[in-house]
């Protein structure tokens, strides 16, 4: 089984639900699984899923060598993503697969071809007389015109090879096209000529098919926005909308007949372009594997595709397979659903610096997705802005308002707030439904409903208080799907007081069952979501369990180690014989498997539908800890409306994420922090810096993921910034902090129950302090750690956790700044979480201890084990957590590692030593391509830094060819001995000219150092790093990051680490987890 | 040629084109006889109504269901709950070869009522020339929208389906119905009601002729038959077919509403039919329930029907294009079925069978029985539904074409 690394924009959660679901249909056949996948955080790498993990890069070189060590029966290669198709294919092509006897199971390797090459595709599909998207290549002008003849007008013109859609346009008639191929083609040796589809439908079915041909459409779907907006980054409806029943069954049939042509065994997903004013169609691609959009399609009915697809490749039929969720009919029908779903994208943009474009396109841009359920469109809706982020109400204009202009630019050409943008034009600039239309070419159909948002807004507005609201205004809002903050804030009162009233008038949410047959027969699922669009309950409330919050929306900060701690957490808690209640509404994610707990709400995570659910099913209490930040921040008002949370006291919570409390609890413990203070003005925090002296760390409180925070070196800055993270959150003061350069930093993952420490884990940072915990390089079991300071360390952690009297996880950041000689190092305390965090599922399973376990033990009580220390015990392995980066998919964002998290996700490999383990963890990073021996190596960035001399040297000692691009560059590098470089003409400004400058110098490493952010994009050290990354070229770009790579490679050169795969040979980090912990993997 | 001057009158159609405002928050309630009452907003006539309260699980085709004659007397409670979304087209196409009158299922709406979660206000689609709303308004139906279909469907599914009375405006005010007040449209002759009265010829220069007993044809029946270059008779469902038979290449039996007990007439000719000629002989829904009877089965009435797009049903045996073994994904739509015996009666055997609740979904002649005759419970030519079982159309497409070539020779 092969698995699909790292998160990365385009290929994240999805993969770990499809490999999970799919690991679990194996073991129910009693087949023992090999999976190889270095993303530690999932849940598919769990001990329970597979006989033996491989922490280790989805490349060909190494699946090779594991199916060599291992001679499994058969391989899956459509739960991995494009990653492990990629894979399968060129394994295949090797002749891999065949000299070793695995057999592809699934989708044979011809189909998976033939929906990977376009020429093929668009042949088979002829074949069949199937209308399919057709692009033209051609290099001049002449040629440009005549394919448009043959295509018809209008068409569109893409660039084949630059980025960012530059010289790419719409064109006509011919002179249209005249132009812009002229200019398209001095950009670029080759245009690309397509048929124009502008404003089209677009609209997915994710079709499922056995060996037996048995073929059936489990869901379809349909795109808010017009064809134009990459699906990844469309809002999705299911099932349409806006299809007549002769529309979707000749798409539906059409469906049948291609992928029963291609011969998919399992799952696929086919993706089609509807003329919106006629039959006209056209498919647009086939993916031939499981993908987001059936990741999407089997959460929003209920129908368990990746289980499925798995039973289907071992050669099950759909009619031996029972309906997963009735029992007792069969898996061979299609799910008719009495509800919508409505999945909005969640990009984190701002997130990264202002060089990103926020222009959505055909190239996928967000980092994660939610789903709503509702009985109406509004509804389904307005639960997924807010789910998107919790500080959307609801359809509402959001930000600054745009001029009118900006406004028509934003409707026409999507952003990542173009729902926002056809707020203002409805709520303040009175566009009509047409106007938007015409600009959007959004489905009028959808503008209609968004209208009646608008409408009950007013009538609300125009009721003016609480009380003139009546039964049947209220009832419309909250069936549309209002919240009541929402209604709250546009009457002037407080959500407590509008759901007071609410509930005077009798106004409840009901809860409904996702059954996959739309109530015809009997299902006793446990598949549940709200809706005011309802008069009864399908389910009776007598199992009083306990709820479990899940982590919501994956974005940048966010993601699958949450749900692996909220998986393992339910499960854990079902073991004790507790009844499970999950709530999430992540539709990646494993935790929303309906068979996880006993029941699953796909519902919020704020306060009123937490509280609905907890006030309905009478439950025992509320885990917020293992969800990550989003419910650990409704803790404390849970707390005060009486619920009881489990756990730590959401008090304690309160007081860790309080500056001023935190500050004085550990000062009461005598626990050592940073000088900080928080300040209210910007003259108060200079004064601060000059007395503490710069460098100063600036950041609003309960950030995540480093929101707003930065590091100042000077006063300039610190006034720059500081209006700009003031802005982040004006109801809180913004805290200012000594930053200590040249620091090391620790993170301490542990667990407490009653304040009593019960295990613990330090893993230490590659990267000085200053690198965001999330983008660090994490060593575990530590390598350059003094024992004392390990004991001082623990005796921190046992401290903390009495100090904050916790039950439950709890993660710690701490600073270590090495003392004179003869004096002890210096300990400081930057931060501490009363939560899981993001390295629980590292740490856990690294050190062979299920830190989450043992915290549910604690959360509830109940068997609570004996403190342990597991970092005492001697370990003859190491593993490397690495953070995987999506620099390639946000265009002009410089690759630069800071206190703000950028990175979307991690992999961690085992090795030996650091060394190894961090050779075999960076080459898992998903696009990470080895040096050739001897290739050139583009240095440059800060020469202050002491690591840049011994880099270069070992580089050169290796046999590396050094190149810089600026003269201070190449005397510093020259001035050391034995080391020769070579500066280079590096154009700044063209793309096309420095691929040239890379190809000709072989240049196939870039080593930059950076300090701070490029000024400019035509900034040389910008250029650099952007290009390393657009180029698809290893990028190191931190001292100590780049040091352990070439100490790296200096280690793994010798043993043949730049060579290619063959037959024989096994690199020694090509081990199994169980072969390294010597845990049952 | 012909299509042209049609293509301009939907056109002028479109131009007209209004999306009605919101319809009047008049109260609707749906009284059903077992004692529960489901309380929501009128829309289309504000007039109350009796009659058979069914449910249909079909995502789309509200415009198809609505006027296929199956669905006469029923007041349809659709499961999906936006409904109207694509509004209604114009429904006047040509008489030719390609069509047969209208673009929908037939000339106007059948159902007695609908019942819906949230009806779109306004419509959004190339066709559409006018809302549910307006449609229904019309044809003098009646709606109601706001109400939990998902309860009435549970209600349904296990109390099977039940009188009902959409009581609107001040009918509402009014007590609910007493047990004796409802209609029950199953005692009723359905079928004579709106089979066609006199007989009729579509596609006259057809190069098969077909008979078509009409029980309440589906539009898309006739066409699918038309499309393929057939004449075809269109007659009375109780026409004595024996009388003409030996004009004909073919016969059919189409689908229709209601209790096909009202139909033995009907089944006691087609016995001597089919043991007088052996030309091939297929029916659809009612038709093959009649076809059933005709050959000594037993027809009862389900406890809720089936009645969606998303019915699997297993081949028991290979015929043309289908394969014994396989599951088919078909449109369906009935409260009775033929009861599953064993064994089959002499000549007989099953051909498809429900994989959810194994009633018995089509049968056929043996092939030793000398017979051609065939007939499904589901709605092969779809409109709405799947295009699955397309295949067992041309079966007897096929069929009729090998007969004629078999008796030329």
């Amino acid at each position: 089984m092969v698995g699909s690394g790292g998160l990365s924009i385009g290929q994240a959660g999805e993969f770990d639900y499809s490999g999970s679901q799919a690991m679990k249909a194996l073991r129910e056949e009693g087949i023992d699984a090999v999976l190889i996948n270095p993303n530690i955080a999932t849940w598919q790498t769990s001990h329970q899923l597979a006989s033996e993990v491989y922490f280790l890069p989805i490349s060909v070189d190494y699946v090779a060598y594991v199916l060599e060590k291992e001679r499994p029966d058969g391989i899956l290669l459509t739960f991995g993503g494009q990653s492990a198709l990629n894979v399968g294919i060129e394994l295949d092509r090797m002749g891999v697969l065949e000299r070793l006897g695995v057999q592809v199971l699934g989708t044979p390797i011809r189909t998976l071809e033939v929906s990977e090459d376009r020429d093929l595709f668009v042949q088979a599909l002829k074949e069949i007389d199937i209308p399919v998207a057709q692009s033209t290549a051609v290099s001049s002008v002449n040629a440009a015109l005549d394919a448009a003849d043959k295509i018809g007008y209008p068409v569109i013109m893409r660039s084949a090879f630059t980025l960012g859609g530059l010289g790419s346009g719409f064109a006509n008639n011919p002179e249209e096209l005249r132009d812009l191929a002229a200019r398209g083609l001095a950009l670029s040796p080759q245009v690309l000529v397509e048929r124009s589809m502008k404003g089209w439908k677009e609209v997915e079915y994710e079709v499922v098919r056995d060996g037996a041909d048995n073929t059936i459409i489990c869901c379809n779907m349909e795109n808010f926005d017009p064809l134009g907006t990459h699906t990844g980054d469309s809002i999705v409806v299911a099932p349409s909308q806006t299809l007549t029943d002769d529309e979707y069954h000749m798409l539906r049939s059409a469906a049948l007949k291609v992928i029963r042509h291609l011969g998919v065994v399992g799952e696929c997903n086919i993706q089609y372009a509807l003329n919106p004013n006629s039959r006209e169609y056209c498919v647009i691609e086939v993916n031939a594997r499981l993908s987001r959009s059936s990741a999407l399609a089997s959460k929003a009915t209920g129908y368990p595709l990746a289980y499925t697809a798995a039973k289907l490749a071992l050669g099950y039929t759909l009619p031996e397979l029972p309906n997963a969720v009735t029992k007792t009919t069969t898996a061979c029908f299609e799910p008719s659903l009495d509800y919508i779903v409505t999945k909005i994208p969640k990009w984190d943009l701002a997130k990264f610096s202002s060089q990103v474009n926020r222009e959505v396109g055909s190239s996928m841009k967000s980092v994660g997705e939610v789903m709503a359920i509702g009985r109406t469109f509004e509804e389904s809706l307005m639960k997924a802005v807010r789910m998107v982020d919790p500080r959307w109400v609801g359809f509402e204009v959001f930000g600054k308002r745009m001029e009118k202009e900006q406004l028509d630019n934003v409707l026409q050409k999507p952003t990542d707030m173009r729902l926002f943008a056809i707020a203002q034009a409805m709520y303040l600039e009175g566009y009509t439904v047409d106007r938007i239309h015409n600009l959007t070419k959004i489905d009028k159909w959808f503008l209609y409903k968004l209208e009646n948002i608008v409408e009950t807004h007013r009538s609300l507005t125009t009721a003016g208080s609480v009380q003139a609201i009546d039964a049947e205004l209220m009832t419309r809002a909250k069936r549309m799907g209002f919240a009541d903050v929402h209604i709250a804030s546009l009457v002037n009162s407080n959500e407590v007081a509008v759901r007071a009233y609410r509930k005077s008038l009798g106004i409840v949410p009901f809860v409904k069952r996702i059954d996959t047959l739309a109530a015809e027969f009997p299902a006793y699922t446990n598949y549940l979501y709200t809706t005011y669009n309802a008069s009864e309950h399908d389910v009776e409330f007598d199992e009083h369990g306990t709820m479990v919050l899940g982590s919501g929306v994956y974005r940048i900060g966010s993601s699958v180690e949450f749900d692996w701690c909220a998986v393992t957490c339910t499960r854990s808690l079902r073991d004790q014989g507790v009844r499970t209640i999950m709530v999430n509404y992540n539709p990646e994610t494993v935790s929303t498997d309906f068979d996880e707990a006993d029941r699953l709400y796909f519902e919020e995570l704020g306060w009123e539908r937490v509280m609905d659910i907890f006030e309905l099913e009478g439950a025992q209490g509320i885990v917020v800890s293992v969800g990550g930040q989003l419910p650990q921040n409704i803790a404390l008002r849970l707390k005060e409306s009486g619920v009881k949370v489990l756990g730590t006291d959401p008090e304690n919570i309160d007081m860790a994420e309080d500056r001023h409390k935190f500050s004085s609890v550990l000062d009461k413990i005598g626990v050592d922090q940073p000088e900080w203070t928080e300040v209210t003005s910007v003259e108060a925090a200079k004064a601060f810096a000059e007395r503490a002296r710069y460098p100063v760390l600036i950041r609003p409180s309960y950030v995540l993921s480093g929101a707003a925070m930065n590091v100042v070196f000077e006063e300039s800055a610190l006034e720059y910034n500081l209006s700009a993270a003031a802005s982040v959150s004006p109801l809180h003061p913004v805290v200012v902090t000594k930053f200590i350069e040249g620091a090391q930093e620790i993170d301490v993952d542990a667990v407490a129950h009653q304040g009593r420490l019960l295990v613990h884990a330090v893993s230490e940072h590659v990267e000085n302090a200053g690198v965001h915990s999330g983008d660090a390089t994490l060593v575990l079991p530590p390598y350059s750690l003094p024992e004392l300071d390990m004991a001082r360390l623990k005796e921190i952690a046992q401290k903390v956790a009495a100090g904050f009297d916790i039950s439950g996880p709890f993660n710690m950041q701490i600073i270590r700044k090495a003392g004179a000689v003869g004096e002890k190092s210096k300990l400081k305390v930057i931060e501490c979480n009363l939560r899981a965090s993001r390295s629980f599922p590292f740490v856990s399973k690294v050190l062979g201890h299920n830190f989450i376990e043992t915290a549910a033990a604690a959360i509830t009580g109940v068997n609570v084990p004996e403190p342990v220390d597991v970092m005492a015990q001697a370990r003859d392995y190491t593993s490397v957590k690495v953070a995987q980066f999506s620099w390639t998919r946000l265009g002009g964002a410089d690759p630069f590692l800071g206190v703000e998290m950028a990175s979307t996700g991690e992999v961690a490999s085992f090795g030996r030593d650091v060394h190894e383990a961090y050779w075999a963890s960076l080459l898992s990073t998903t696009g990470f391509r080895v040096p050739r021996e001897k290739s050139g190596v583009l240095i440059g960035g800060d020469i202050t830094a002491p690591e840049m001399r011994t880099i270069a040297t070992t580089l050169s000692n290796l046999g590396f060819r050094l190149f810089c691009s600026s003269q201070v560059i190449e005397e510093f590098l020259n001035d050391l001995p034995y080391v020769s470089a070579k500066r280079i003409f590096f154009p700044t400004k063209d793309k096309r000219k420095l691929r040239e400058v890379f190809d000709e110098f072989d240049i196939q490493c870039v080593i930059n150092l950076a300090r701070s952010r490029g000024k400019s994009v035509t900034d040389e050290d910008y250029v650099a790093r952007r290009n390393a990354v657009d180029f698809g070229l290893p990028l190191l770009n931190n001292p100590r990051t780049a040091q352990l790579f070439v100490d790296s490679l200096a280690k793994k050169m010798p043993q043949g680490g730049l060579r290619k795969y063959v037959e024989g040979r096994i690199p020694s980090e090509v081990k199994s987890w169980r072969e390294f912990t010597g845990v049952r993997g | 040629m012909i299509t042209r001057p049609i293509f301009r009158i939907s056109r002028l159609y479109r131009g007209f084109a209004t999306h009605a405002g919101s319809p009047a928050p008049i109260p609707a309630v749906l009284h059903l006889k077992t004692g529960q009452s489901f309380t929501g907003r009128s829309f289309g006539a504000h007039r109350s109504i009796y009659g058979e309260t069914v449910f249909s699980t079909s995502i789309t085709s509200y415009t198809e269901s609505m006027t296929d004659p199956s669905y006469r007397g029923q007041i349809l409670v659709f499961t999906t709950p936006l409904i109207g979304n694509y509004g209604v087209p114009h429904n006047i196409a040509p008489r030719d070869s390609r069509d047969v009158g209208v673009v929908l299922e037939s000339s106007g709406i059948q159902c007695a009522a609908v019942v819906v979660a949230d009806v779109a206000e306004k419509f959004s689609h190339y066709t559409a020339i006018e809302s549910l709303h307006a449609w229904c308004s019309r044809y003098n139906v009646p709606g109601v929208t706001g109400v939990d279909t998902r309860a009435i469907t549970r209600l349904l599914r296990d109390q099977g389906t039940t009188l009902g009375r959409l009581a609107v405006g001040t009918d509402t005010t009014l007590p609910p119905p007493s047990e004796g007040e409802y209609w029950d449209p199953s005692k009723e002759n359905l079928v004579d009601q709106i089979s066609t009265k006199e007989p009729y010829v579509l596609n006259p220069a057809g190069d098969v002729k077909i008979a078509v007993l009409d029980f309440g044809a589906k539009a898309n029946i006739l066409r699918a038959l038309v499309r393929r270059g057939a004449a075809v008779t269109v007659l009375p469902w109780d026409y004595d077919f024996n009388a003409i038979r030996n004009g004909f290449d073919g016969l059919f039996l189409s689908n229709g509403p209601g209790d096909p007990q009202q139909c033995w007439a009907a089944a006691h000719k087609l016995r001597t039919t089919m043991e007088e000629w052996h030309k091939p002989i297929f029916g659809i829904c009612l038709g093959h329930q009649i076809i059933g009877m005709a050959a000594g089965l037993d027809a009862y009435r389900m406890t809720f029907g089936n009645r969606g797009h998303n019915q699997p049903v297993l081949a028991l045996a290979s015929s043309g294009s289908i394969q014994a073994g396989r599951v088919y994904v078909t449109s369906q739509n009935h409260q009775y079925a033929l009861r599953l015996q064993d064994p089959f009666p002499e000549g007989w055997e099953p051909f498809f069978i429900n994989c959810n609740d194994s009633s018995v979904e089509g049968i056929k002649s043996t092939p030793d029985s000398g017979r051609h005759v065939w007939g499904v419970q589901f709605h092969p030519e779809s409109a709405g539904g799947p295009l699955d079982t397309i295949g067992v159309t041309h079966l007897f497409y096929f069929s009729l074409i090998w007969f004629l070539s078999n008796m030329c020779v």
